[in-house]
C-alpha cells in the first residue's frame, strides 16, 4: 500500500494519509505523492474541491521522530539521497519537500477542507493550517510539538499561527508544545468546527456537497480575494473585488441564485 | 494534463531549454501554449537535476503575446479562465528555485514582453523589438507587466512607454535595463546556452538563493532582508562550492564549482 492515497470522484478529490502504523507521520514517498496530487488538484477542471484526512487512529504527527533519532532527518526514506550531513542538505528536506506542500496549497483556488481526528502534531498539524478549513472530531488532541525535539516549527506554523490566533498566543503554543484539546483550539480560532466523532464523516460530507453544488467561479472568487486581503490595504481590496462583482454578475449562477432566493427554492448552480 | 505540442523541452545535463515552438502563431500565448507551458513547468520543477532554464522561441518572434484574434468571441468567464492560466506560468517563473534566461529571439510584444520580464536574466538579439501593445487594444498590461516593469525603469518612464504603447527596439530595452545582454542576430540561441552553462559551472546553490532572496526581499524591510541573508550564510557555509571558493582564494587559481 503506498503512504498516500489520492482518488478523484464526483468533483471531490481526496488526499489519505496512510501510514497508519507511524500516525502518518511523514516519509519521502507520502511527500512525494503529496506534491503530486496537489499539482493534480491545481490544474484540474474537474476537482470543485479537495479533502485532506487521515487513514488509522490519527491524521497526521508531523516528522518521523523515529527517523530523527536514527539521524535520518525528518522523513522516513528509503533513498540514497543524502538528506542530514550539512545544514543545506537538512534545510533542502523542507524547502525543496515538505514546504512545496503549504506553496502548493497557495496555488490552489478551490477550497481545500482538513479533517483532523485523534493526533495532529507539530508539522502534521500544520499542513492542516494551510488548507482553508479545519474540521476536527471532538478527541482529536492537537500540539505544536516542536520545541519538545528542539527545533523551530518548520512547515509554516510561524507564518499561519500570528496571523490566526495572535503573537502571543502563537509563541505560547509554540513554546509549551503543549497538547491542546480540538474544543480549545476552536476557541482560539484553529480549527472551524468540531465534530462528535461518530457524526464526523457525516459532517465533513454534507460541508463538501453544499460547496461542490456552489456557485463554483464565485467560490474561487471569494477564496482570492479573502487571502489577498490580508496582504493588501482596503482600497486595492475594493477595487479587485468591485472588479470581480462585475464578473460574476454577468454568470448564469447569478442569475440562478437571485430566481432561487426570491421562488424560496433551492438554487441549481451549473 | 494535455499536450498541443506548441512547446518543446529539452534537457542538456543540467540546463533545460523551453522552446515556443509555434511559429506560425508567431508564439501567441493562446490557450493551447499556456497549457503546455504549464505542462513543461511541472516537469522542469520536479526534475531535480534541472538547474538552469533558458526559455526561447522558435521563428520570428519570441511571442506575440495574447492572441489578440481570439480575444474579441471570448466571455469574461474564459478571459478570467486563460487569464490565471497564463499568469501561472508567470508566479511558477518567478517562484520557482532555478534560474531562468530568457532568450529573445525576435519580437516580444504585449504579455511576451512580460513572459520575458518574469525570469532571471534576458539576452535579446541585436533587431529584437519590445512592444508595449497593450493600450492599443484598449486593455492594460498584463501577465506581471505592471509589477515588472515600474521596477526597472521607474514608474513615470513605465507610464510614458504603456501610455504611447511604445514599440522598444534591443538597443533602447538595454539602455532602460529591460535587457541584460545584447547577442548578435542569429546566435541568440547558442549565446544563450554559453551564458547558461556559464552560470550552470558557479555555485548554485548561492545563486539559487539570491534568487529567491531578491525575490522575497520585496516584501521585507531591511531587517528582514538582513535575517534571510545571516540564515542563508550559515547554512551555505558548509556547503562543498564555498569550501572550494576559500581553498581555490588561497590556492590564487580559479574555483571548481559542482553546484553542492
Amino acid at each position: 500500500m503506498q503512504d498516500l492515497i489520492f482518488n478523484v470522484e464526483n468533483n471531490i478529490a481526496r488526499i489519505i494519509l496512510n501510514r497508519p502504523d507511524s500516525l502518518n507521520a511523514f516519509s519521502s514517498e507520502m511527500i512525494s505523492l503529496w506534491i503530486h496530487a496537489l499539482e493534480t488538484i491545481r490544474d484540474s477542471d474537474d476537482i470543485r474541491v479537495a479533502v485532506l484526512s487521515g487513514n488509522g487512529r490519527g491524521f497526521c504527527a508531523g516528522g518521523d521522530i523515529k527517523s530523527m533519532a536514527k539521524g535520518e532527518g525528518f522523513l522516513k526514506s528509503e533513498g540514497q539521497e543524502d538528506l542530514t550531513s550539512t545544514a543545506l542538505a537538512r534545510k533542502n528536506q523542507l524547502w525543496k519537500k515538505v514546504q512545496r506542500i503549504p506553496l502548493l496549497l497557495q496555488e490552489i483556488d478551490k477550497p481545500v477542507i482538513a479533517v483532523l481526528h485523534g493526533v495532529a502534531f507539530g508539522a502534521g498539524f500544520d499542513m492542516s493550517l494551510a488548507c482553508d478549513i479545519r474540521i476536527a472530531a471532538e478527541t482529536t488532541k492537537i500540539s505544536e510539538s516542536y520545541i519538545k525535539a528542539g527545533i523551530v516549527p518548520g512547515d509554516g506554523a510561524a507564518y499561519f499561527l500570528p496571523r490566526m490566533v495572535g503573537v502571543d498566543q502563537a509563541l505560547d503554543l509554540l513554546w509549551t508544545g503543549r497538547v491542546f484539546t480540538a474544543k480549545e483550539a476552536k476557541e482560539l480560532g484553529l480549527v472551524t468546527h468540531v465534530v462528535e466523532d461518530h457524526l464526523l464523516n457525516e459532517f465533513v460530507e454534507n460541508y463538501v456537497e453544499k460547496l461542490v453544488n456552489g456557485p463554483q467561479e464565485t467560490i474561487r472568487f471569494t477564496k482570492r480575494a479573502v487571502y489577498q486581503g490580508l496582504d493588501i490595504n482596503l482600497r486595492t481590496s475594493l477595487d479587485m473585488i468591485s472588479s470581480a462583482m462585475g464578473i460574476v454578475t454577468e454568470l448564469e449562477d447569478f442569475k440562478e441564485g437571485v430566481n432561487a432566493v426570491v421562488e424560496k427554492r433551492k438554487p441549481n448552480f451549473s | 494534463m494535455t499536450f498541443n505540442q506548441k512547446v518543446k523541452y529539452d534537457v542538456i545535463e543540467n540546463i533545460a531549454v523551453i522552446t515556443l515552438n509555434s511559429a506560425e502563431t508567431l508564439n501567441a500565448l493562446d490557450s493551447e501554449l499556456i497549457n503546455d507551458l504549464n505542462h513543461v513547468l511541472n516537469q522542469v520543477e520536479n526534475d531535480l537535476e534541472v538547474k538552469i532554464v533558458v526559455l526561447t522561441g522558435k521563428g520570428k518572434a519570441f511571442s506575440a503575446g495574447g492572441n489578440v484574434k481570439s480575444m474579441g468571441d471570448r466571455t469574461t468567464l474564459e478571459t478570467i479562465e486563460i487569464m490565471s492560466q497564463a499568469t501561472k506560468v508567470i508566479t511558477r517563473i518567478t517562484e520557482m528555485k532555478k534560474i531562468f534566461i530568457s532568450v529573445i529571439n525576435g519580437y516580444a510584444m504585449g504579455a511576451g514582453l512580460s513572459l520575458a520580464l518574469a525570469s532571471d536574466i534576458i539576452l535579446a538579439q541585436k533587431n529584437a523589438k519590445f512592444g508595449l501593445s497593450f493600450i492599443n487594444v484598449g486593455l492594460v498590461p498584463d501577465c506581471g507587466l505592471l509589477h515588472f516593469l515600474p521596477k526597472i525603469v521607474g514608474p513615470w518612464k513605465a507610464k510614458e512607454l504603456i501610455f504611447s504603447g511604445a514599440i522598444v527596439t534591443a538597443a533602447e530595452a538595454y539602455q532602460y535595463g529591460i535587457v541584460n545582454r545584447l547577442v548578435e542576430e542569429d546566435q541568440a540561441l547558442s549565446e544563450g546556452l554559453d551564458y547558461a552553462k556559464k552560470l550552470a559551472a558557479g555555485p548554485l546553490q548561492a545563486m539559487t538563493f539570491v534568487k529567491t532572496i531578491i525575490e522575497n526581499s520585496q516584501y521585507l524591510d531591511l531587517n528582514g532582508t538582513i535575517q534571510y541573508e545571516n540564515f542563508a550564510q550559515a547554512v551555505l557555509q558548509q556547503t562543498t562550492d564555498h569550501k572550494e571558493g576559500l581553498l581555490a582564494f588561497r590556492e590564487k587559481r580559479a574555483p571548481n564549482f559542482i553546484g553542492k
